[in-house]
């Protein structure tokens, strides 16, 4: 019986870590997005934009695989070249494939039953 | 490089307290849920060490959701005789009264190589001189033999002798056992004074054992006992 006090801890700090990397991962990926958006109508600059994806994906690296949020590091990376005076639809494909990748990030974290098969 | 130098250290950290928890037993005594966990927290470490993309958290998340599972488990088996039976089987006697029960090796999937095989490792060599033998739900075999080739013990003479007292290392490669020491109520003066009859000094030992009794085994750096 000992030894159920460390897994009632464990539990805990399962469930916490659930929680916490679900609400985490879901504002980050909104937040990002904002950011995109901000950058595109010309409320925060290209470095504003870089610097901030920087923290976000430290913070995103603990729960997400790496390989998506590098491609996003790509994709930021890519829209601060393109030209925003205009609607551009280079800027538009690359909002949507970040869009695309921060949706399939945040599908990953989410409680749904297909993620079980 | 570095980071899988870093997440190598952290999940031999994490397996080693998750193994530490969980009170591992030697891979041949392990009930059969035990080592499917114990393979699982293996194959699970080794994700996150070969794929660097795949975050470290995922790796430790999944170890400590097994801990815990082998912990509940564990506790339902203790409490429920239905529940140990469920997860780790029944054992089996395979050997009655002499007699093989070759309908019980059948179920057990046991050939007679594989029995007189097991007997060997319990240098048993004539299976007739096997009373009763059980195949274990850890796939080891226990053994009884017949009362006519059992080993004599002191009870069949009628010898009376004394209990054994336990030997507790108290010096281990040159560091005196404290813990040893007071469980054996013997003071650190006392264990010099021995070593002094013996001419020898602390850090000169490689092993000395004591039990209450007094009696003494030395072993000497550099000794070929």
């Amino acid at each position: 019986m000992k030894r159920l006090i460390p897994a009632s801890i464990i539990l805990v700090l399962i469930i916490v870590l659930c929680f916490c990397s679900h609400i985490l991962v879901d504002n980050i990926c909104d937040k990002a997005l904002n950011d995109i958006d901000k950058y595109y109508n010309k409320t925060i600059s290209a470095q504003d934009i870089q610097k901030s994806w920087q923290d976000k994906k430290e913070k995103l690296s603990l729960f997400v695989n790496h390989g998506f949020l590098d491609e996003i590091s790509i994709y930021i990376g890519q829209l601060t070249v393109v030209d925003t005076d205009i609607k551009s639809p280079d800027f538009e494909t690359i909002y949507k494939n970040i869009q695309t990748i921060m949706y399939m990030i945040k599908e990953e974290q989410r409680f749904a039953p297909h993620s079980f098969y | 490089m570095i980071s899988t130098v870093l997440r190598t250290i952290i999940l031999y950290i994490v397996v080693t307290l998750a193994i530490r928890i969980m009170g591992k037993r030697q891979i041949g005594d392990m009930q059969p849920n035990e080592l499917v966990i114990t393979l699982l927290i293996s194959e699970i470490a080794a994700i996150p060490l070969q794929d660097s993309e795949q975050p470290i958290s995922v790796g430790v998340a999944a170890i400590s959701v097994l801990v815990f599972i082998e912990i509940i488990i564990s506790i339902l088996s203790m409490k429920s005789f239905f529940m140990r039976k469920l997860l780790n089987g029944k054992s089996v006697v395979i050997i009655k009264n002499g007699i093989v029960d070759q309908k019980a090796m059948r179920d057990v999937r046991m050939t007679v190589i594989d029995l007189i095989e097991m007997l060997r490792d319990k240098d048993v060599f004539n299976i007739s001189d096997v009373a009763f033998a059980v195949l274990e739900v850890n796939g080891s075999l226990s053994i009884l033999l017949k009362k006519e080739v059992q080993p004599i013990t002191p009870n069949d003479i009628e010898l009376k002798t004394q209990q054994n007292m336990l030997p507790l290392p108290v010096i281990s490669d040159g560091k005196i056992i404290h813990e040893s020491l007071n469980s054996l109520q013997v003071s650190t003066q006392k264990l010099y004074k021995m070593l002094k009859h013996h001419n020898v000094d602390v850090k000169q030992i490689f092993l000395m054992t004591l039990d209450r009794d007094g009696n003494q085994t030395i072993i000497n750096k550099g000794d070929e006992h």
